[in-house]
């Protein structure tokens, strides 16, 4: 009945393994944290989680410190943000950062906001993609535009007031096309109704779309970012195909307010280190993440950049004050 | 009073309340045809019109039914107040004194009122109950129930 | 054969999946039975030990949990009147009212035989059909949505006992509660007050655990102690042959159901649950039973909620697509293993899945086996002196309340729906509507919504899609059925009261 006892001998191994092969041909200076609380406000399997969950072993061998995941749920990010706000700024706790805590600080009266936060460094990029299903006759992000111009197009993205959401309604400004776009409770919901072919075109992370895409039921028409991607070179981005949009859905951490430089520069190292890193470049490849590092003085300037766009799109939708 | 009327009149404040705050409702450039407070209005209507045809018809029959004994019926509200205000004060204990405590003062407190006897076999189920609880949800199930202020202030006395 | 040989040979391969099945099994049964850890947290709090584990024995462990969880809910929900689980609800209505009669031994027998006939057909339909089911998935447009809702909505028409207005009324009720939260179209803050625990609405689970426990508890404190309720004998009793015979019907009709709930994502276990209850009185040759007490009652959402366990995963396994929080956490566990589930698992990994498909087959064993001893202890703890009991269900609904987002706001809102449940006692109100409002008002509105944006307004489409519009005529029927029905019986009783 005890699952701890009962994975523990596991653990145990797991662990041995990870230190044996962090003691040895490591140069990097010694970090003042034994174990290090990487925080999310995903739960188990959700996004963040897994994106913490498969670096962490990779960052113990580049940074020779070991990493527990925390999943602090509640309010979309509300309380995780709450509770890193108030950490001691001693390199002992990290918060994954995505648009969401963004969005989250924008759109409710929270205590504590992204503001209140120290953005550190990024880490990578989720590419988002404009997807058909394969039996459609759309070949291109043309033939989508086309469409819609002539008829009425239907595009889905996976939640009401999201990144995705943004992306499809700042198509329709730049290219001036009348076409519905439908809002789901999560990408699954959505992709249902692109391969039933409800949807002309969903917009989702490449990760997500992965299973379909493999077995052939499914074709990226456009990355929406500002280059191609290693995974899929033929597919050319948004820009290329004359539809001016371009997103970054970033994935980084975020510290307590005052985060002792030496600290931050152990991360930089770190990050980098591991990014490089064959072992750890092969999961995230296949997982479909585009490594982004960003450091850490120009991080903070592109968070509130992010959140400027963001609470711009949001007012002129007057879906907030 | 009747019953139904007053289930009514209930019914048409909470119709018109809803309805207040169902039209403050942004509904901005995003927004489809039916609109986020396109439902919720509706809503608030079917409830008003409901309300009021249940209101007419008590009026209507106005023999009125044999009601309960109203007397037994508002001490048992009353009883029932008061277990309502122990799980309240549970709300507002909780975040000072931490989960154990508080949660094995409830058990204790809950089984006074409800006619058990101050003995020691009473103190001893709050105990074991509440390390019962925190065995499954904070050990086993790995939920952080409030810890409450009592270890910060002794590290704090410690200091 | 050779399906059954590639199980064999995968458990001999891997032992470890038949301790990962019992493992999952019990910890399910545990987290079910705790008011607020639903099955997909239950499942969540295990992801992270899985990391280590053999892929086969991980994804078996969190599947188990998953059966275990949806029978877990059923136990305190006929013991205590607490659901554990959302869908755990519906079993609360005959469960508790057995128990009331010191039958609870019996329920909690057929309760778990119930499960085990679901789960059974399930996991049938799941060995051998899951790739062309998975389709079935696809066809559901969100036209659908809003004719499966509506066909699940005009149950209140049957179930308001006494008054329909007031029926109605607590049914709009619900419906105004599921709105509150962000709006599913624009993204605006709908009866929030700017609260971020309100963000993602209200749990129906803590409406279910307010007018259910919470109101329970509040009743039970202003009867005098000294009233005594009938003691229930400590034994769990199977059902012998003519109950079986009997619950044969409302079990088909859960199973069938629930089948249908678990391939359509969305749908979910609650509403399944619901209509089966519902579905088994309108067939069962004792309908005024119901709500009574009935065995039938007790079956047919536990043999949905059996089924749900099993075919709930199917559109996951086979499109790659998670239709429910527990499927995803699922999924969750099957991408950590760097097994991409979809049309291509079967082939890419069959080894894996074989030992998955064991797995499954040996959770019904281990379901049966320690549904049969945890009853014992459960039903010992029912049976202390009322006050520590009650005392003793504050304390677990409180903390299991919490559990769910860690927010003492949300224990509040709990407590808020306890008295309204208790108001809704005094004023007559049937609190069964309202649960069925709560349940399918979101899928509803955001379903009616999302097809007139896709239709460009024009309601036809609800007409034009077919699986909409049967299910829409069904409703109608059903609705045309029950209010005749219930005029023709206020119509009876009044003749029976003028010749008395």
């Amino acid at each position: 009945m005890r699952l701890q006892t009962f994975f523990r001998p596991v653990l145990g191994a797991l662990a041995c393994l990870t230190l044996a092969q962090s003691a040895h041909g490591q140069t990097a200076p010694k970090y003042p944290k034994e174990t290090v609380i990487l925080a999310t406000h995903s739960s188990p399997g959700g996004g963040s989680d897994v994106f913490l969950r498969e670096m962490a072993p990779h960052l113990t061998r580049a940074m020779g410190v070991n990493f527990a995941v925390e999943n602090i749920s509640g309010g979309s990010g509300a309380k995780a943000m709450a509770v890193l706000a108030k950490a001691k700024p001693d390199g002992g706790m990290f918060y994954a950062t995505t648009p969401t805590f963004i969005y989250t600080s924008l759109m409710s009266k929270v205590e504590t906001s992204y503001r209140d936060l120290e953005p550190l460094v990024n880490v990578f990029y989720d590419p988002e993609v404009v997807y058909t299903a394969a039996e459609s006759k759309f070949q291109s992000l043309k033939d989508v535009i086309d469409n819609a111009r002539a008829n009425r197009g239907k595009w889905g993205a996976a939640n009401p007031a999201s990144l995705e959401r943004q992306v499809l309604e700042r198509m329709k400004t730049v290219t001036g096309v009348r076409a519905a776009v439908v809002t789901f409770e999560g990408g699954g919901d959505m992709q249902i109704n692109v391969l039933n072919r409800t949807l002309d075109i969903g917009i989702g992370e490449l990760g997500e779309i992965k299973p379909q895409l493999e077995a052939g039921k499914l074709r990226v028409l456009a990355i929406m970012g500002d280059a191609r991607i290693e995974q899929m070179p033929d597919v050319p981005t948004a820009r290329e195909q004359g539809v001016d949009v371009s997103v970054r859905k970033f994935r980084g951490l975020a510290a307590p307010k005052g985060t002792p430089p030496e600290i931050v520069a152990a991360w930089e190292a770190g990050i980098q280190r591991v990014l490089a890193d064959p072992a750890y470049k092969k999961v995230y490849v296949e997982n479909g993440l585009q490594p982004a590092f960003i450091p850490h003085k120009d991080y903070g300037p592109f968070i509130a950049e992010f959140a400027r766009d963001t609470e711009a799109f949001l007012k002129a939708a007057s879906v907030i004050k | 009073m009747n019953r139904d009327l007053v289930t009514a009149l209930i019914g048409i404040t909470l119709a018109v309340g809803y309805h207040i705050v169902a039209s403050n409702i942004a509904s901005g450039l995003l927004a489809d045809e039916v609109g986020p407070d396109g439902l919720p209005r509706i809503y608030a209507w079917m409830l008003g019109g409901l309300s009021t045809l249940l209101g007419v018809r008590a009026l209507l029959q106005q023999r009125t039914q044999p009601t309960g004994d109203e007397g037994e019926e508002g001490r048992a509200a009353w009883r029932a107040l008061g277990l309502l205000l122990i799980a309240c004060a549970y709300v507002a204990a909780v975040p000072v004194l931490g989960y154990t405590l508080t949660i094995a003062v409830i058990i204790a407190v809950a089984a006074l009122y409800q006619g058990g006897r101050l003995s020691w076999s009473l103190a001893l189920t709050s105990v074991l109950g509440a390390a019962a609880l925190w065995y499954v949800f904070v050990y086993l199930l790995h939920i952080a129930q409030p810890e409450g202020m009592l270890p910060d202030l002794i590290e704090r006395l410690r200091a | 054969m050779n399906e059954i040989m590639d199980m064999f040979q995968a458990v001999v391969r891997t032992p470890m999946i038949i301790v990962a099945a019992f493992v999952g099994t019990a910890w399910g049964i545990v987290g079910g039975a705790m008011p607020g850890i639903s099955p997909s947290i239950a499942m969540a709090l295990l992801l992270p030990f899985t990391y280590g584990a053999d892929p086969a024995a991980a994804v078996v462990l969190l599947a188990s949990t998953y059966l275990g969880a949806e029978y877990g809910g059923s136990i305190p929900a006929i013991l205590i009147r607490t659901p554990g689980t959302n869908s755990a609800a519906a079993t609360v209505l005959d469960g508790y009212a057995m128990k009331e009669q010191g039958k609870a031994g019996d329920a909690l027998g057929i309760s778990l035989y119930s499960t085990l006939v679901g789960a059974v057909f399930g996991v049938l339909m799941l060995l051998t059909l899951t790739q062309p089911l998975a389709q079935v998935a696809l066809a559901f447009q969100p036209q659908s949505y809003v004719g499966l809702g509506v066909l699940g909505l005009s149950v209140i028409a049957s179930c308001s006992e006494g008054s329909l207005v007031k029926g109605l009324m607590a049914g709009v009720i619900g419906l105004m509660i599921a709105t509150v939260g962000t709006d599913p179209v624009t993204g605006v803050n709908r009866f929030t007050f700017d609260h971020p625990d309100l963000l993602s609405g209200i749990p129906p689970i803590l409406v279910m655990v307010g007018v259910y426990a919470i109101t329970n508890l509040l009743e039970q404190a202003s009867t005098p102690a000294w009233v005594q309720t009938n003691s229930n004998e400590a034994r769990l009793k199977m059902p012998g042959p003519l109950m079986r015979a009997r619950l044969r019907l409302s079990q088909v009709i859960g199973c069938i159901i629930g089948f249908i709930e678990g391939l359509t994502p969305g749908g979910g276990g609650a509403i399944s649950a619901f209509i089966s209850y519902n579905e088994a009185r309108r067939w069962s040759k004792n309908p005024e039973e119901f709500g009574k007490g009935s065995p039938e009652g007790v079956a047919a959402p536990e043999a949905s909620n059996g089924a749900v366990s099993a075919t709930s995963l199917i559109p996951m396994l086979g499109l790659g697509i998670p239709g429910s929080n527990s499927a995803a956490v699922l999924l969750g566990g099957f991408l950590i293993h760097g097994m991409t589930p979809g049309p291509l698992l079967f082939t890419k990994h069959a080894d894996i899945m074989s030992g998955f498909y064991a797995g499954k087959v040996i959770s019904l064993v281990a379901l049966l086996v320690l549904g049969y001893l945890i009853l014992r202890p459960c039903i010992w703890l029912v049976n202390r002196p009322k006050h520590y009991l009650m005392s003793f269900i504050l304390a677990l609904v409180l903390s299991g309340v919490y559990a769910i987002q860690g927010s003492l706001f949300h224990v509040g809102i709990a407590i808020g729906f306890g008295v309204l449940g208790y108001a809704f006692k005094i004023l007559a109100m049937p609190v069964l509507p309202m649960i069925l409002g709560v349940v399918l008002g979101f899928m509803v509105e955001s379903n009616y919504r999302r097809a007139l944006v896709l239709s460009d307004g024009d309601h036809m489409t609800f007409v034009e899609e077919p699986i909409c519009a049967a299910l829409l005529l069904l409703a109608a029927v059903f609705l045309i059925y029950s209010i005749v029905r219930h005029y023709r019986d206020v119509a009876k009783a009044k003749q029976i009261g003028l010749a008395a």
